[in-house]
């Protein structure tokens, strides 16, 4: 083929032969011989076989690693890496995949990296939580539902007890709820439950996938049951609808599967404990934008229902009285801080 | 007598035809001559059974490994995830065929086919695992049930393909994968595996969970002995087998001595957190970011535990890598590593710093950084007389023609 090839032709390169029955292994000399390559042996430089790359196994190159190839026979040859080894493979028309010709050049693999670095900062922060919005409602509501109560059983296990307040109080927040609900979003199916949780843990309300409002005791006691009291219940229950009109849980579980998916891709083989911080840092970035998503939809619930923002600024103020101090860091938090969720809100009520 | 009186005789005795008779005339030179050839002999015999070591070799490159890595990432994202086989089997032969022993080099012969349909079948598996558990109690019990029984073939099949793809010089490796006398043992091994998924399903009290969680702990040393004996005494090169010498001890005491290691260092790692705990939240409070010492404390300790963590798990890695080989006998040859706590130590901390440091993008230097250290402490060793011959003793095992196809059909790679 190349004029490099034929001039070295006649000699041959030095190459070891397997013949794939023992591991003893033969000094050979390769020798082109048009497409294919003979592989000789010995004083004489008898055929002991031939290669051909259109039938034979070559494998790709590695750096400075010796060339492998396989016969069809199972014998193989060891050919290590020099100018004149290369021609003659060429010479049997030896071409390199293109994958292995782009593992060479830095500036291409550079690039890639470039584009890898994109894609995935595009990805996460657009194409996913898109993806993962589209799915969520993709999952059927019996499915859902159902797995809400097997999380409801299991929390009724571990950590709640029946609630302690009387069934008018019950049905006078669920009452208020189900009106105002009906006015702003009434497409959502959700259903509420009261029941108690000692610590200051109890001082809560959430949702779960399916639509299950839970509210705790310590929460109603502490908002109290005054007009004030009962418009920030109010706020709170927006916030949790808007959990679930939005499915957060599904979506917060889906998007912690797919970033976990990626990190074991790139670093999965060993680094078991690195590869979980990305998933964990973003979980906790996606949860806390989930609980924007609901503080504005907690806005349009009260706004629907002829009431202002005020409730869920003043509800903050009265977390922020509660837990002064115990606030761990930002970006190590699944709720952003009272404060700076009241001034958002301030902030885009003011627009 | 004198020395050249003797000389001469001696002259004479060589100069004459082997045989009695030449014996009977010169009867001490005849002596003399036995002597010298018992000496020659013994001294023939001990030089042959010293004993040699020989080391294995590691070529691989960081810079040259980054770039495989980020052609594989870029083509396993463009393709949606389906490249990762071909990706896994290049990356493989990259770290196999720059691993040399007595000057040649192994390959990876594995079938990015057969990979990418074991991969197919495993996440449908784990997909159905994980739903089973949204269905019902039932379902998730059958599911657990279903998995501990499938799980000893898959393992069996996964140790099978590895090895059977796996050659040196012209002979590929091989796994004993028949499952009547190893079925029962890892039966038990997934049971007990999944015994706390079981216990929590069955059992409503809590505590009962716990218990059974824990027995599991306290079996571990045992089930991991367990693995390591079934992988190092069902392998082959060849025809030549490995053998598994049980060292149980060795396993107990190693785990003994890492769950000391680690209590103290979490021990550690929250004292200082407790130190610093006062400064820091007073730092956090001058910046305007609002941290009580509770949590500063809170906080703290998880960073020092994941610590305690990364400091810990390389010295059982190393004393376990340790008893494994000086254990394993391959045919006439038997290994020994050099292996050391402390060099690993050294060598996991600084790579997963750097790792760390440079968001994930020091991970393929890394790779081949951990590949080296580990391939280039195990020595294969010998008796200076087994060498020579070794090679061309080693025949190919007569299942291989036959078992390829069916081992290709279906690539169970999971890491296990």
């Amino acid at each position: 083929m190349s004029s490099a090839a034929e001039s070295i032709a006649p000699m041959g390169v030095a190459a070891t032969y397997f013949d794939g029955r023992t591991a003893a292994g033969t000094a050979v000399q390769l020798v082109p011989a048009g497409q294919r390559i003979e592989v000789r042996a010995g004083a004489e430089g008898a055929v002991i076989a031939e290669i051909d790359l259109a039938r034979d196994q070559l494998f790709e190159r590695f750096g400075f690693a010796p060339r492998q190839i396989v016969l069809v026979s199972g014998a193989s040859v060891e050919l290590p890496i020099t100018v004149a080894g290369e021609a003659v493979l060429a010479s049997a028309g030896a071409q390199p995949a293109p994958v292995a010709r782009w593992q060479q050049r830095w500036p291409l693999v550079l690039a890639m990296l470039a584009g890898l670095l994109v894609a995935g900062v595009l990805g996460y922060l657009h194409a996913l939580p898109r993806v993962v919005h589209w799915l969520a409602f993709q999952v059927p509501q019996p499915y859902v539902e159902r797995l809400d109560r097997q999380v409801m059983a299991a929390l009724e296990r571990e950590r709640l007890q029946p609630s302690r307040l009387s069934a008018e109080r019950q049905a006078q927040i669920a009452e208020r709820f189900a009106a105002a609900a009906a006015r702003h979003a009434p497409d959502v199916r959700y259903s509420m439950v009261f029941r108690s949780m000692s610590g200051a843990a109890g001082i809560n309300a959430f949702a779960l996938p399916g639509g299950t409002i839970v509210v705790l005791d310590g929460l109603v006691e502490l908002l109290g049951d005054n007009a004030v009291g009962n418009d920030r219940m109010l706020a709170v229950l927006g916030h949790e609808l808007g959990h679930v009109a939005g499915r957060h849980s599904l979506r917060r579980l889906m998007q912690t599967t797919a970033v976990a998916l990626g990190a074991t891709v790139l670093w999965g083989d060993a680094a078991g404990l690195a590869a979980n911080i990305p998933v964990l840092l973003s979980g906790l970035s996606f949860s806390r934008d989930m609980e924007r998503e609901a503080d504005d939809f907690s806005v349009g619930f009260l706004r629907s229902n002829g009431l202002s923002e005020a409730p869920l600024v003043g509800l903050f103020k009265e977390f922020e009285r509660l837990n002064r101090g115990k606030e761990p860091p930002g970006f190590l938090s699944t709720h952003p801080s009272p404060k700076e969720r009241q001034r958002r809100i301030e902030a885009r009520s003011a627009e | 007598m004198n020395s050249a009186e003797t000389s001469s005789s001696r002259a004479a005795y060589d100069a004459l035809e082997p045989g009695p008779l030449r014996d009977e005339l010169y009867p001490e030179e005849a002596a003399a001559r036995r002597a010298e050839q018992e000496q020659q002999a013994q001294e023939h015999t001990a030089r042959l059974a010293q004993e040699t070591s020989e080391p294995l070799v590691f070529t691989g490159q960081g810079a040259e490994y980054f770039r495989i890595w980020i052609v594989n990432l870029a083509l396993t994202v463009a393709t949606l995830g389906i490249y990762s086989a071909w990706a896994k089997v290049r990356k493989t032969q990259y770290f196999w065929q720059n691993t040399q022993f007595h000057g040649h080099r192994f390959n990876y012969h594995g079938s990015p086919l057969a990979i990418l349909r074991g991969r197919i079948i495993a996440v449908v598996l784990l997909l159905a695992y994980s739903w089973s558990f949204d269905i019902s109690t039932t379902a998730a019990v059958i599911a657990v049930s279903v998995l501990c029984l499938v799980a000893p073939w898959l393992f069996l099949r996964a140790q099978e393909f590895k090895l059977r793809n796996t050659s040196y010089r012209g002979l590929r490796f091989g796994f004993d994968a028949r499952a009547p006398r190893t079925y029962p043992l890892l039966f038990v091994l997934a049971l007990l595996w999944f015994s706390a998924t079981l216990a929590g399903l069955l059992l409503a009290q809590t505590s009962w969970v716990v218990a059974l969680s824990l027995a599991p702990l306290l079996l571990f040393p045992w089930m991991h002995h367990s693995v390591k004996r079934l992988q190092h005494s069902r392998s082959s090169y060849g025809t030549l087998q490995t053998s598994f010498t049980n060292c149980r001890g060795a396993f107990y005491s190693t785990y003994a001595l890492t769950a000391v290691a680690f209590v103290f260092a979490i021990a550690a790692s929250i004292t200082v957190a407790v130190l610093l705990a006062l400064p820091v939240s007073a730092a956090a409070q001058a910046i305007g970011m609002e941290m009580d010492t509770q949590t500063a404390v809170i906080t703290g300790s998880a960073f020092g535990g994941a610590l305690a963590y990364i400091m810990v798990f390389p010295l059982a890695a190393a004393r376990i890598q340790r008893s494994v080989w000086t254990n394993t006998t391959l045919g006439p040859l038997w290994f020994h590593t050099d292996i050391g706590a402390g060099p690993y130590f050294k060598l996991v901390l600084k790579c997963a710093l750097w790792t760390l440091l440079t968001l994930g993008l020091y991970w393929p230097f890394a790779s081949v950084r951990l590949a080296r250290y580990r391939v280039e402490c195990l020595h294969v060793k010998a008796h200076l007389h087994t060498f020579p011959d070794l090679f061309s003793s080693v025949q190919s095992s007569q299942r291989t023609v036959r078992g390829d196809a069916a081992i290709d059909l279906f690539g169970v790679d999971v890491g296990l």
